[in-house]
């Protein structure tokens, strides 16, 4: 008997094991080469917790790595993290592996990257939304409270209108933010200073999903935060929230509210949401741009790119299939803010 | 606090959502810990089970087939724990840490396998809420307790059952025996391993109404990890209810309701932080033996050998 529990215990440790790595590190990669003289650079990207399918944030960036593979003929790797535990050994795995660039896609990374980016110094590393100050490290910021702006417009005089969705008798807005930090609060500035621009007494609720990590993957709490938020009148919300605001969708769905997107035009992805729009972020052109600029060799370094709607890095999606229920006086004064903003008559807060 | 009041009804309509995948948690984790068995692996378990259930409900079109598939899953994958700790004497901590592992690996996988990507699956036609008829007029409690999905009806029904069954019944005499004495029930004829058996394996059907709840009630799609530690909050409950169903009920309804307050209240009166750990630090009162103590089945986490 006791030599099967000793024969037991050693099989769960090792299942423990294979899971572990089976969660940390589904491997990825792809076809890429073979393109007539390709260069030889490996692009490697670390994807943040939500990973691949996550219709937001992680998909943008694999879709810039896959453009670069096909277009530069390069073979690349991708390791998704489910926990913060993964991100140092995905990001070592990598660089030890010769992976170059190593291009961490999420803030959360910061501190791990500032730590492994001056173990391998020959290596050129990238973050994406933070900024690590090692010279080997390039940081592509975006300046996400410009689109954020401009879905405030919108949501500010949404609501005011009646449609299918929204009524005029109550003037509030709701806002959806995952993870509480200066990140989301990039995005809820924005959107605040945006409603407040066109629509001084309407009311935007603000709710964070949670402090930790997890904040950005729990569509339960996403759609109980929403479904509060319209039992207080809202009729548009906005979120910042990764896998958290299908629960918005949901709730959008079933009480007829106007949702709006982040990350990628996600009323494409979520077709039977009544998404208005989404505010797009281009990390996938980022990704794309970082491994262009090292595969010609000129090693970007430790510099900053920051990108926003001048630079197309940030944009507002088209209203689709609701573009009808959008009067010209709101599309007028979107254009407008976006014209302000890009030539610097409008200064858009980047904090709270 | 005039617009609290105001926002009463939604608050109470948003407790009970809440509640009811820990409800369902706990009182599985009540079986369980009951027979003698700690069953940390309920958070796994209910993320097997939600996927299982959006699997079932996408394949057949079917809410209720899916919640049959829920419902096989959560129960091969207690057996699997029953056989880990039961039969094979493993540390029940860790065969509940694997369980929670492999949730989460094996749905990740699945996940791609079956539907092509890993995040958030194609949306399935759920359990929808249904109003019944004069009780969900009731002001107030009528809308929170009574326009709900059958799920959340089912879990009304299960706790006073629940409660009967271990308390009321030779079945439950046996359960309870199980966990705290079970040299003696055995002396007494009652095959401790399959009474354990059958308390993991109803922790698994349990755990899989509220897993299926969350993917299928709640939301209707499954998404990595949604479980979020509903599991862990769920085990909470059951200590903080003293391994009671009424209290393990009770004590998911107060963790409910302090979730809910906070998705209502203005985001700078409390600070979300203290929200997370309220029923962590609940937990820990309990145990500490506050108010009464909180005393487990004496024979829990000990693999039995017959003599």
């Amino acid at each position: 008997m006791r030599k099967r529990l000793g024969f037991v215990s050693l099989a769960m440790a090792l299942a423990l094991v294979a899971l572990a790595g089976c969660g940390g590190g589904s491997q990825g990669g792809g076809e890429g080469g073979g393109g007539g003289g390709g260069s030889d650079i490996r692009p490697g990207l670390v994807l943040d917790i939500g990973g691949l399918g996550d219709q937001g944030f992680n998909d943008s960036a694999y879709a810039g790595l896959k453009r670069a593979e096909k277009e530069f003929g390069v073979e690349g790797e991708y390791l998704e993290s489910t926990a913060p535990t993964d991100y140092a050994d995905n990001l070592t795995q990598l660089a030890e592996s010769g992976f170059n660039p190593v291009i961490a896609v999420g803030f959360l990374m910061t501190d791990d990257l500032t730590e492994i980016s001056e173990q391998f110094p020959e290596t050129q590393f990238a973050i994406v939304d933070s900024v690590v100050e090692t010279p080997n490290t390039m940081d592509l910021v975006f300046r996400e409270q410009e689109g954020s702006y401009l879905a405030g417009i919108v949501a500010g005089l949404m609501t005011q209108e009646d449609t299918e969705y929204t009524t005029s008798d109550e003037k509030v807005v709701g806002f959806l933010g995952g993870q509480t930090g200066p990140l989301i609060e990039k995005f809820q500035a924005g959107y605040e200073a945006g409603v407040e621009s066109v629509c001084p007494d309407c009311e935007v609720l603000v709710k964070y999903a949670g402090s930790t990590p997890e904040a950005f993957n729990d569509p339960g709490e996403g759609k109980e935060i929403s479904l509060q938020q319209i039992s207080q009148g809202a009729d548009i919300i906005y979120h910042a929230s990764g896998n958290t605001g299908t629960g918005l969708f949901d709730a959008a769905k079933q009480e007829k509210i106007f949702a709006i997107g982040v990350d990628l035009d996600q009323a494409k992805l979520f077709p039977d949401s009544p998404i208005l729009t989404s505010v797009v972020k281009r990390v996938d052109n980022a990704v794309y741009q970082t491994i262009d600029s090292v595969s010609k060799g000129g090693q970007p370094k430790g510099t900053t790119v920051d990108r926003g709607l001048k630079e197309k890095g940030i944009s507002l999606a088209p209203f689709g299939r609701f573009d009808d229920q959008v009067p010209q006086e709101v599309k007028d004064q979107v254009d407008q803010a976006r014209e302000g903003i890009i030539n610097g008559d409008i200064k858009v807060p980047d904090a709270l | 606090m005039e617009d609290f009041f105001g926002l009463l009804g939604p608050i109470l309509q948003s407790t009970v959502r809440n509640a009811t995948p820990l409800v369902f948690a706990a009182l599985g984790g009540l079986f369980s810990e009951r027979s003698g068995v700690v069953n940390i692996g309920l958070e796994g378990l209910m993320l097997i089970s939600a996927f299982a259930g959006v699997v079932g409900a996408n394949l057949s079109g079917s809410a209720f087939i899916g919640l049959g598939t829920a419902v096989a899953a959560g129960l091969l994958f207690a057996l699997i724990h029953a056989l880990m700790t039961v039969t094979f004497e493993a540390d029940q901590i860790i065969s509940g840490t694997a369980i929670n592992l492999l949730a989460l690996g094996g749905t990740g996988f699945l996940m791609v396998a079956i539907f092509g990507s890993g995040g958030t699956s194609p949306r399935i036609e759920g359990f929808e809420s249904v109003a019944i008829p004069v009780l969900s007029s009731i002001p107030l409690l009528g809308p929170a307790l009574f326009d709900q999905s059958i799920l959340v009806y089912l879990m009304y029904v299960l706790v006073p059952v629940v409660f009967f069954v271990v308390f009321h019944t030779p079945f439950g005499l046996r359960l309870r025996g199980t966990g705290e004495a079970p040299e003696a029930v055995d002396t007494a004829g009652v095959n401790v391993a399959r009474m354990r058996y059958y308390g993991v394996g109803l922790s698994g059907v349990l755990a899989a109404f509220g897993g299926a709840y969350l993917s299928m009630g709640l939301l209707s799609a499954f998404t990595e990890n949604m479980t979020a530690g509903r599991g862990f909050i769920a085990l909470a409950a059951l200590i903080f209810g003293r391994w009671n169903p009424i209290g393990a009920a009770g004590a998911a309804l107060l963790f409910g309701f302090a979730q809910a307050v906070t998705y209502s209240v203005n985001e700078q009166a409390i600070p979300i932080e203290f929200i997370e750990m309220i029923p962590y630090v609940l937990t820990i009162i309990a145990l500490a033996g506050l108010g009464g103590r909180a005393i487990a089945p004496a024979a829990i986490g000990k693999p039995y050998r017959k003599e």
